[in-house]
């Protein structure tokens, strides 16, 4: 979930590390069912993105937009088209704000349903619709000025 | 889901397949990041603020914004395992801003590394820090051989030269806290206090000015705990530690150290055991580190497939990498097909698929586990994910 959130981020797994000992330390605070631990996992990877996502703002704010880098992994395991496009989805999804980016990521890349994604962002279910409709508007409208994601867009991507 | 976009779909797709790579290259990964990060110079794209106008400008765009923690001249924020090194004669000190706020700013020709992303802890293992721990930070410790430094509310220099191992500790404000780990001993140095330690020796410099009152770091330890009067002892070595089952205690010493020299030069057994150190001390990358160095300094032997499946442990218990345990799991029944492991690395395996949702390949390994354990610790497992 936090590599569709932030997407080719090298530190992603030292991400994922920090999300699980988060986890591990808050786990005496955790009140559900087994079934619920899943969707208290989902919370708390969304606020560990917040904030990774919240300082990757500030030092691009510093230092100026830094492209995302392709990684050789990438390269290895998807077509060069796919990676391309999934280089500029994020760079474009840089421009949304992380109450938009964050259910835009869950809801579209990661495929969660509605309930899930409100679940995760700790937003109501018509929170989520509001601004899963903005970072769509907000998405085609920077995507449509990219040549490569637009061409996705109207199907010729592939 | 009907308006998922394709794109969206596909970077999915890929990114699960990135998923499965990663963890075989996070070995080389990091390599490249250490050897990025030793290297003095700069790319001047991605720190143009470095140059001094641009710092001065970048330190008042950093005042007027809020919340960056960065300081202008910070280079990183921690992130687990990273080594800030400033080992070039011609490069200038680096801050790092640790967990809770305090900063470090690491003086030339000095070594640092930061165990742990979420934790405000260091290791020093040579030259001089100077930390900076104000009101609002949490208590920041510095590791260096034998000692450890904890400064609260503090501004102190601390330097340590491995080769003597001696330890210089300078507060200008507040006071810190300086422990013993072998000795269990600790000692208070506030504001205009130097002390000068060692393993061999300890000795107070002179003291600058008056001692403020201390503060109550820990004030039932300050009055009674003097460093000399034990008896002295050898400082235990990370081996001896590990040996004992002191995990947590062992890797800091390998830390000290040098974990990058250990890793290239220790035996197999030797590097096992480091792992299995880090992998109780909660330091899952330092255990990866470990037993890549053996998968590939031992290829083909005992150590190397008992390697592969400590790698497993680790991507199961610690890094919740099923598909990459399940890849580990694999590795060693194929290297080590009557090994010693082989019930719990079938037994594992099929419950990293399970978890991982490999159906299929979950009912295989459980079919082979219930063939030859029918009994088995993972016996319930195994007839479940049929």
């Amino acid at each position: 979930m936090l590599l569709r959130v932030l997407g080719p981020d090298p530190d992603v797994s030292d991400v994922v590390h920090d999300a699980f000992e988060q986890a591990i330390r808050s786990l005496h605070r955790f009140v559900g069912s087994r079934h619920d631990l899943g969707a208290w996992l989902n919370r708390i990877a969304v606020n560990v993105a917040k904030n990774r996502l919240r300082h990757q703002r500030v030092r691009r704010w510093i230092r100026g937009a830094v492209p995302y880098e392709t990684s050789e992994v990438a390269t290895r395991v998807a077509s060069p088209e796919v990676v391309f496009a999934m280089k500029r989805t994020y760079e474009v999804l840089q421009r949304l704000p992380t109450d938009e980016r964050i259910p835009f990521a869950l809801r579209f890349i990661d495929g969660m349903q509605l309930t899930e994604v409100a679940d995760a962002t700790g937003a109501s279910l018509a929170t989520v619709k509001r601004r899963l409709r903005r970072a769509r508007e907000r998405f085609a409208r920077h995507a449509g000025n990219d040549a490569v994601l637009a061409a996705w867009q109207a199907g010729q991507g592939r | 889901m009907s308006d998922r976009p394709e794109i969206a779909r596909r970077i999915a797709e890929a990114q699960d397949a990135i998923l499965d790579q990663l963890d075989a290259t996070r070995g080389q990964r990091r390599a490249r990041f250490v050897a990025a990060a030793r290297r003095p110079t700069r790319s001047p794209t991605n720190v143009p603020w470095v140059a001094v106008g641009g710092a001065v400008a970048a330190a008042a765009v950093v005042a007027l914004l809020w919340v960056a923690k960065t300081p202008p001249d910070v280079v990183e924020p921690p992130s687990a395992d990273r080594v800030a090194s400033t080992t070039e004669p011609d490069s200038v000190p680096r801050t790092l801003v640790l967990e809770g706020g305090a900063t470090l700013t690491i003086a030339e020709t000095s070594e640092v590394s930061v165990p742990s992303a979420t934790e405000p802890r260091v290791v020093l293992a040579r030259g001089t820090v100077s930390l900076t721990a104000a009101r609002s930070a949490a208590p920041a410790q510095i590791e260096a051989g034998d000692f450890v430094v904890v400064g609260d509310r503090s501004e102190a220099s601390v330097q340590w030269s491995p080769d003597e191992e001696r330890l210089a500790v300078s507060v200008q404000s507040g006071q810190v806290v300086v422990r013993r780990i072998s000795l269990g001993t600790q000692q208070v140095v506030v504001a205009g206090q130097s002390v000068q330690l060692s393993t061999v020796e300890v000795t107070r410099g002179p003291t600058v000015e008056a001692p403020k009152e201390p503060e109550s770091i820990e004030p039932e330890s300050t009055q009674d705990a003097p460093l000399v009067p034990r008896p002295r002892r050898a400082r235990p070595s990370w081996k001896e530690l590990a040996a004992e089952g002191e995990h947590a205690a062992a890797v800091a010493p390998a830390e000290a150290k040098g974990f990058g020299r250990i890793v290239k030069t220790a035996k197999a057994d030797e590097l096992l055991a480091l792992a299995r150190a880090a992998r109780y001390a909660k330091s899952p990358s330092r255990a990866t580190e470990a037993l890549q160095a053996v998968r590939k300094r031992f290829p083909r032997t005992r150590a190397a497939a008992q390697a592969a499946y400590a790698l497993g442990r680790v991507a199961f218990d610690a890094q919740r990498k099923f598909a990459v345990a399940a890849t580990w799991f694999q590795t060693y029944l194929d290297e080590q097909p009557k090994g010693a492991l082989k019930r719990e690395a079938l037994g594992r395996l099929v419950e990293s698929h399970r978890r991982s949702g490999a159906g299929a390949a979950a009912k295989r390994a459980a079919r082979k586990y219930l063939d030859s354990y029918p009994d088995g610790p993972h016996a319930d497992i195994a007839r479940q994910a049929l």
